[in-house]
């Protein structure tokens, strides 16, 4: 449905969005391994529940950011009931956007000599 | 296996909450979201259960606030015209929604009816769950309700006691039974790796655990050469194998010592396998020809255990074992005259004495549950009829009665669910504080675990509960009568009909609540007569422990007595050590033995005398304090080589020597207990004073007591009377010992008032967990007596100020409020006390020195009833006294 056009039209992200985009760069996981990959990569700061990863994951989807993979784990770990998904060649250019949205942001903050304190703003998320 | 089954209805619960997800998101991704949800809840189990309930909470949150959000988004894509199913789910949802607003706008209504639930969730719960483990689930054998255990004796004295030869023909010449075991309790010294340690074991028959029906964990039991002396072997428990070994693997062949003596590992038992109780190592057991000699059928040291063969019953097998028993009393008159023998069910007889206590606990945690499911009604009701104004309007707005029901039953529901969480989690808490708290004389209860059938039966009881009195007045208010109730809330009055139900709630609440009062008071008041008996002895300052000496290393009497004589010597050279006394049979310790004896000079009857046999060291009544009657105590002189001599207690002496003077009279006795013992006729030396033995609350039962000298047995308790806190000196009797024998384990050190204490920690425990209920009972009791005074109150704010208005004193007006309330209490009070009579006669048994109906335990009860009611009332008619005429008749 949608036309591989302007991927800063889907911008803002929301952190959650803007994570499970990143856990599926380079990797085609299933919904747990998600919710793994994001507590890990933030030191546990980011905590999605399923429901929360599932609406997101909804959205994503909805949107084409991404899709479901049809590769699958290998048969001793497999499990019917998962599917895995993957990020899309539009969910990958409005991840760069975001990217570059949030650069400028910092960008300006620091020119107003605001500097980062405590944890950075895009891992706190509700638990 | 609990995390498993555990994990498995949390899951169900979690695929049930997905329903208030948006549908479509519920299409595509419930079953992938199910496993998502376990895989979460596999990761935190192994932190334990605290932290699986955590994350389930969690989780059901996080899915509450995304469906929100969800729905919140999904209008754009909603189709313009919604579907009839559809918008029957939205408007679920909004009633949820709007039910959980009302909860939260009123948080001490919410927190007291969460709180009542979940107090009765949980009590009954963990009642229950330690009923279910111990008395309701069958016993971790194959086919169970087919094992017995043979009793024998003379009426009156039943035990499960038997001699090998009348053991063997009992089971041999009937043939009720498919099998039988013969088991004896044993204790063992298991040295090795570690500190040595004493630990409780059974010489069984080779064939005890087919006969049990035992799956080993591995391993595998005795086989029938080693029944016949061949090889030392040994099967251990489940328990002894984790604690002991790590629980290891490929133990099986290895070498343990026990009792200095190396023992091959054949088998380890699984969990729960406990018979006789505690035991935790069996060996074969082995009969000497000395055992089957015919002079021996009298020693009666053996139990057995039959499995019935099929097609038989318990009645059956009782009928086939007393009749083998008739013709062995003929056969063997001389000992076994008069004698009988029945089998009963193994449970039954493993639960025979805590059964009483658990019943009323049950019936006691059922009342608990009654009282928090009046008292959730009643707080339901008073909310319902505050809101009756609010339902008038919204009828009259169009909203159907379909709507209202419906808006008033996920109201309900929410406010089960919530109570039914915080029942889940006091559950767990109080199961676990039960085990920890109980007893040991609790059978079983290492395998008790929450029964989740029963926490669903509870949690249905007081979601029904909330159910039924939350839909009453969307039920009344929809019947019709809008305008009347419009009207009179208009008034500000709703009628004195209206509070009727709420008050014959309160009284129903004080009813129960005088019930488990009394209950409580009764056992309290058994309690303290109980404490103070005087068991004939002085606690204080002693303090005791057991040793067992290996035949290995200790073969001949003299060995034995040397130990002993040498241990008691340094014992006594101990700084703040009194007097040290060795002793076989401590009052309310765990060795004991009775014999029959006769007189000699007179002629031998089968129902003769029976007496307590205690060994003791000459010390021993300066240590206890025991007083002499008559006659001598023992002394140094009475050693292995001079006349056999005996005391007997004050009891002995009235029973069996009334009208005599025992004194120099002459007994013999029927069981000797040290291997190398004289058995000849012994010489009645002194009488001395009568103690309790096992019990506090039974008679004393007749003794005797010989020297320790001239009977050196190898398992015996020392008790050391000290000067000060008998604890502080235990270090010091560990050097002792340790000394004289460096492997030799020192078992169950601790002072005499703890093994005293521990008699009736079974009493103790009913007591304070009864007062625990009563307590919560009364205090829900006076909860509904100010619910209601508080809301009478409310409704009559104008006729106080119209009463203030004309002259009445303000203690009028509290003096009326009052009055209410003490009606409400006396009423309850009646009807408790009607009921505490009726099942006070459960109580009896448990009774000691009060009867069912004590005066002065029915009267304190009224006393403190009616104080915490008047204190209940107080408030609101406080409340009433102050109403300001001008403003009260303001108010619409």
């Amino acid at each position: 449905m949608q036309q591989m056009d302007d991927p800063r039209s889907f911008l803002p992200l929301t952190p959650q969005q803007f994570h499970i985009l990143l856990s599926l760069t380079g990797a085609h996981l299933h919904g747990y391994a998600i919710i793994r990959d994001v507590e890990q990569r933030t030191s546990g700061a980011l905590r999605l529940g399923t429901g929360t990863l599932y609406t997101a994951l909804a959205r994503l989807e909805a949107l084409a950011l991404v899709d479901e993979s049809t590769r699958r784990a290998p048969a001793a770990e497999d499990d019917d009931r998962r599917r895995y998904y993957r990020i899309t060649p539009l969910g990958r250019a409005v991840l760069t956007a975001e990217t570059e949205r949030l650069e400028s942001l910092l960008r300006h903050a620091r020119a107003k000599g605001i500097a980062a304190a405590g944890r950075p703003a895009l891992s706190r998320g509700r638990s | 296996m609990m995390h498993a089954r555990l994990l498995a209805v949390l899951v169900r619960i979690y695929g049930t909450a997905l329903l208030i997800c948006p549908r479509p998101l519920r299409d595509r991704y419930g079953g992938e979201m199910r496993a998502a949800f376990a895989d979460r809840c596999d990761d935190a189990a192994p932190a334990g259960i605290g932290a699986l309930l955590r994350a389930f909470a969690r989780e059901l949150a996080d899915l509450v606030v995304a469906s929100i959000a969800a729905r919140r988004a999904a209008p754009a894509a909603t189709p313009p015209v919604p579907s009839p199913r559809r918008s029957v789910v939205r408007s679920i949802w909004q009633d949820v929604a709007y039910a959980a607003r009302m909860l939260r706008r009123q948080p001490g209504f919410t927190f007291v009816a969460v709180l009542t639930l979940a107090l009765g969730i949980g009590a009954n719960t963990a009642v229950f769950t330690v009923v279910n483990g111990v008395l309701l689930r069958p016993l971790p054998y194959d086919d169970p309700d087919r094992l017995v255990l043979l009793l024998y004796g003379r009426p009156g004295r039943i035990t499960q006691w038997l001699s090998p030869l009348n053991y063997r023909d009992l089971v041999g010449q009937s043939a009720a039974f498919q099998d039988a075991a013969a088991f004896t309790p044993v204790t063992g010294n298991l040295t090795g790796a570690g500190d040595p340690e004493r630990i409780d074991g059974a010489s069984v028959s080779w064939n005890f655990f087919s006969v049990l029906g035992v799956a080993m964990r591995e391993g595998r039991g005795f086989i029938e050469a080693e029944g016949a002396g061949d090889g030392d072997v040994v099967v251990i428990g489940d328990g002894l194998w984790r604690r002991r070994f790590g629980g290891q693997a490929g133990l099986i062949g290895t070498t343990i010592r026990l009792d200095g003596r190396p023992r091959t590992l054949v088998g380890i038992a699984p969990a729960g396998v406990a018979l006789p109780a505690k035991a935790e190592f069996w060996r074969p057991l082995i009969f000497t020809p000395r055992d089957l000699a015919p002079r021996s059928r009298g020693a009666q040291w053996i139990s057995a255990v039959a499995r019935i063969a099929g097609g038989g019953d318990v009645a059956r097998a009782t009928a086939a074992v007393q009749t083998v028993a008739a013709r062995l009393a003929v056969e063997h008159e001389a000992i076994n005259g008069g004698t009988t023998a029945l089998a009963m069910p193994l449970h039954q007889r493993m639960v025979q004495n805590v059964r009483q206590t658990l019943l009323v606990l049950l019936g006691a945690v059922g009342l608990v549950l009654l009282i928090a499911c009046v008292n959730v009604a009643n707080l339901l009701l008073a909310r319902a009829q505050s809101r009756t104004r609010e339902v008038a309007v919204r009828a009259a707005l169009g909203a159907g009665r379909g709507r209202l029901v419906a808006q008033f039953l996920s109201e309900a529901i929410l406010l089960g669910l919530l109570g039914g969480a915080a029942g889940l989690a006091a559950a767990y808490w109080c199961t676990r504080a039960l085990v920890a708290l109980a007893p040991a004389s609790i059978p079983r209860l290492g395998e008790v675990a929450i029964d989740l059938r029963v926490l669903a039966f509870t949690f249905a009881v007081a979601c029904g509960t909330s159910v039924l009195f939350g839909l009453m007045p969307a039920l009344s208010a929809s019947g019709g009568a809008l305008a009347r109730v419009i009207g009179a809330a208009g008034r500000g009055a709703v009628g004195a009909g209206a509070s009727r139900p709420r008050r014959a709630l309160v009284v129903c609440e004080m009813a129960l609540a005088v019930m488990l009062l009394v209950g409580a008071g009764l056992l309290i008041r058994s309690y303290a007569r109980l404490q103070q008996v005087s068991p004939g002895f002085d606690p204080e300052g002693i303090i005791t422990f057991n040793l067992s000496l290996p035949e290995a290393k200790y073969s001949s009497s003299s060995s034995i007595a040397g130990f002993t004589a040498t241990l008691l010597a340094r014992l006594h050279r101990e700084p703040g050590v009194e007097t040290a006394a060795a002793v076989f049979g401590l009052p309310f310790g765990d060795l004991s033995a009775s014999t029959s004896f006769r007189n000699p000079s007179k002629p031998d009857t089968p129902d003769g005398p029976l007496a307590g046999m205690r060994i003791v060291s000459p010390e021993y009544f300066k240590t206890m304090r025991i007083p002499l009657v008559a006659g001598r105590l023992l002394d140094e002189r009475d050693d292995d080589s001079a006349p056999e001599v005996v005391l007997i207690n004050q009891q002995t002496a009235r029973r069996y020597f009334a009208g005599e003077n025992p004194l120099g009279q002459q007994i013999r006795v029927g069981v000797t207990l040290a291997r190398e013992a004289r058995s000849n006729n012994k010489t009645i030396v002194g009488i001395v004073g009568d103690v309790k033995y096992g019990r506090l609350d039974a008679d004393t039962p007749p003794e005797i007591y010989l020297p320790y000298a001239q009977h050196a047995v190898d398992e015996f308790t020392i008790a050391v009377r000290t000067t000060g806190d008998p604890m502080a000196f235990a270090p010091a009797l560990r050097r002792d010992v340790a000394a004289i024998d460096r492997e030799l384990p020192i078992a169950r050190i601790e002072p005499m008032t703890a093994v005293v204490g521990a008699s009736i920690a079974e009493r103790r425990f009913t007591m304070l967990l009864l007062s625990a209920f009563a307590a919560v009972a009364a205090l829900l009791a006076a909860i509904g007596v100010y619910g209601v005074l508080a809301y009478l109150v409310s409704q009559r704010t104008q006729e106080i100020g119209v009463r203030l208005a004309i002259g009445a004193a303000p203690g009028d007006v509290a003096r009326l409020f009052l009055r209410e309330g003490a009606r409400l209490t006396v009423i309850g009070l009646v009807a408790g006390f009607a009921g505490a009579a009726a099942a006070a006669r459960a109580l009896s048994a448990l009774l000691f020195g009060v009867t069912a109906t004590d005066p002065a335990t029915f009267g304190a009860v009224a006393g403190a009833l009616v104080l915490v009611a008047l204190a209940a009332a107080y408030f609101p008619a406080r409340r009433a006294s102050r109403v300001d005429p001008m403003t009260a008749l303001r108010t619409d």
